[in-house]
């Protein structure tokens, strides 16, 4: 090991000590004999007992990682040292559940300083980039995943609060779960369908194309709230006016008014980069293949389509990661989905039953940017990946 | 230099103006709102006036838009100082990421920590619209032309007088554009917080959907898209006179 010189020192990795710390001297956990109990705060150190030097390790490690000189060495240890900040996450909820007290069903929730030890895995995994080849990602997930995953099995995660508000409704997280998928999915599928030939007409028009970007810009600043109350009274208004649509779930209230608020605001994205995909496209291609004597359909499919490809899928990222979150204000107007968890618990004042609804949500939201991320790198021609869209 | 207003643009302020006017004064609100609502006992939200509840929708807004202003921009710019510089790929791993999440669950999880009210919607708030304002400093100020900073440097002005009047300058228009995103976000997201207690105008909507009243809904539905639309507008315009300034500047 060779111990850098002056200015080659590393100040990243003491930014990700620093939450780290407050992970272990902040209370980072509550132990509970109940649901509505207020709980025993614990720090880190506290709940680690006698492996504390385990955790202190951890921390030497990096601080003096960040005085070794860039090398392969230095990488390896800052992406080591953030995979066990992270075990060592789901390894002080495990410590702490069994101290907990005797009761019918006591459990631990993360209590604010949880949230360092997550922070600063981050930080270290993100500034060592050795997960950054070819499907690294995934290898980076089974590395977090795996070793969590065992930590918890044969009962050792049960009493983690989380754990236990899932094992508590079991079937109605899957059941609302799946509705979010559906609701989310639906819309995104039709304002795919809707939009697209929507912003290519748009884009054909000439200047019409200019004033279709300024409507979905503004329509865009609706607040997604108001437009589900805005869509509230017309929809209760037209199923009272029509049976027959109220046969097919057409009311004020419901996944019907949801899906319809949730497939408009989802169309101002793809809309949106559709028509600037389109136009951006430089005269000279057209000419080009005007002069190679294509017909006005081919223009269109070889030259104009794959040159705004990129643009379109943008929008369809962002469309869809949009979709994911305001699916979950739609439970507000009783759509369902995993809106409906975080709103009882923040109804009932339970953290750990808005918990159970915020994590798969963040998750989801972020898987579904990842494979859009994914989708777009693998399906853009190579010419054009410089050229990305803009949201 | 000022664009003279178009006859849409015109017409449009003027709907606009009266939308706000009908939905501020309840005594004017009350007729009109029994036209839609024949069946609602109470069509005005009697709690508070919807006059009060903009306020303090708009107060919370900005307050949270100028403090994420400020952080976003600081941050924005100790990243791009030489000493910053290796937490440039992290600040923008770091934004990307915290960007997918919903704005909903950035409040959802902020409250069992901060508890409810006005001050932890607030942070939440702040969270959340820091991003655009720190992207788009980033951008602004990665992507200015090296030439001007060299001619700058070749002046003999000091680091900080390159940032001060050449750097932020240049990027006004692109630091701007994130700063309206931010309000905009703001607007729509503390309609959500009157499920934790903010107040503002998400307070009739959500006690129209508990009391099934659809004309308190409807108000504070309106007010808040009609006031995210209002800012936007206005902070579009200001954005507009900033670029041309910019222009004048740069050449």
């Amino acid at each position: 090991m060779i111990i850098a010189k002056q200015g080659e020192f590393d100040p990243v990795p003491l930014a990700a000590l620093l939450p780290g710390a407050i992970s272990l001297i902040a209370p980072f956990a509550l132990l509970k004999e109940n649901r509505v109990v207020d709980g025993i705060p614990m720090s880190g150190f506290q709940l680690a007992g006698a492996w504390n030097w385990i955790l202190i390790g951890v921390f030497i490690l990096v601080f003096l990682a960040s005085f070794l000189k860039k090398t392969l060495w230095r990488s390896v240890l800052y992406g080591g040292s953030g995979l066990l900040c992270f075990w060592a996450m789901a390894w002080l909820l495990v410590r702490g559940s069994f101290l907990l007290p005797e009761g019918a069903a006591p459990r631990i929730s993360p209590a604010w300083g949880f949230w360092g030890l997550p922070i600063a895995a981050y930080v270290l995994i993100d500034h060592s980039r050795i997960f950054r080849f070819r499907f690294g990602g995934l290898v980076l997930l089974t590395l977090l995943i795996l070793p969590t995953a065992l930590l918890f099995s044969g009962g050792r995660g049960e009493a983690i609060s989380v754990m236990r508000e899932w094992s508590a409704r079991k079937d109605r997280f899957g059941a609302e779960f799946v509705v979010h998928l559906r609701l989310f999915l639906t819309a995104v599928g039709g304002a795919t369908l809707l939009g697209i030939p929507l912003g290519v007409q748009a884009a054909r028009g000439g200047r019409s194309g200019a004033s279709v970007v300024s409507f979905v810009d503004a329509a865009q600043t609706i607040p997604s709230m108001a437009l589900f109350g805005l869509l509230m009274a017309p929809l209760a208004a037209l199923s009272q006016a029509f049976p027959l649509l109220r046969t097919l779930g057409v009311r004020g209230i419901g996944a019907a008014p949801a899906l319809i608020a949730l497939t408009l605001y989802a169309l101002l994205p793809i809309v949106r980069n559709t028509v600037v995909g389109l136009e951006q496209v430089p005269d000279s291609a057209l000419e080009a293949g005007l002069g190679m004597g294509m017909s006005p359909p081919q223009l269109f499919w070889r030259v104009q389509w794959p040159m705004a490809l990129p643009y379109v899928l943008t929008g369809l990222k962002t469309a869809s990661v949009q979709a994911v979150g305001n699916t979950a204000v739609a439970a507000l107007i009783g759509a369902g989905g995993l809106g409906m968890m975080i709103f009882q618990g923040l109804g009932q004042s339970a953290p750990d039953l808005i918990l159970l609804g915020v994590i798969p949500l963040v998750l989801l939201a972020v898987g579904v940017d990842r494979i859009w991320g994914f989708v777009i790198l693998r399906t853009v021609s190579p010419g054009l990946s410089t050229v990305g869209g803009d949201s | 230099m000022k664009t003279p207003w178009s006859y849409r643009q015109f017409l449009g302020s003027a709907l606009g103006m009266l939308f706000m006017l009908i939905l501020l004064i309840p005594s004017i609100l009350s007729p009109v709102l029994s036209v839609p609502f024949p069946e609602a006992q109470d069509p005005v939200f009697p709690r508070k006036m919807l006059a009060v509840l903009a306020l303090e929708h708009l107060w919370l807004s900005l307050a949270a838009a100028g403090l994420a202003t400020i952080i976003g921009i600081g941050v924005g710019i100790a990243a791009t100082r030489p000493a910053g510089r290796t937490f440039l790929p992290l600040v923008r791993d770091a934004s990307a990421l915290a960007q997918t999440v919903p704005p909903a669950a950035v409040l959802a999880l902020a409250i069992p920590f901060v508890g409810f009210g006005f001050q932890p919607v607030l942070l939440a708030l702040v969270l959340y619209s820091v991003l655009p304002v720190l992207d788009n400093t980033l951008a602004g100020l990665e992507n200015l032309p090296s030439a001007v900073l060299e001619a700058a440097q070749g002046m003999g002005m000091t680091r900080f007088q390159v940032l001060l009047q050449i750097e932020l300058p240049l990027a006004l228009p692109v630091i701007s554009a994130g700063i309206r995103t931010s309000v905009v976000i703001n607007v729509g997201t503390a309609t959500i917080g009157a499920l934790a207690g903010a107040g503002g105008l998400g307070s009739p909507i959500v006690a129209g959907l508990i009391r099934d009243n659809p004309a308190w809904v409807f108000q504070g539905a309106a007010a808040s898209a009609l006031m995210a639309l209002f800012l936007n507008g206005i902070l579009g315009r200001l954005e507009k006179s900033w670029a041309s300034h910019s222009k004048v500047e740069k050449t």
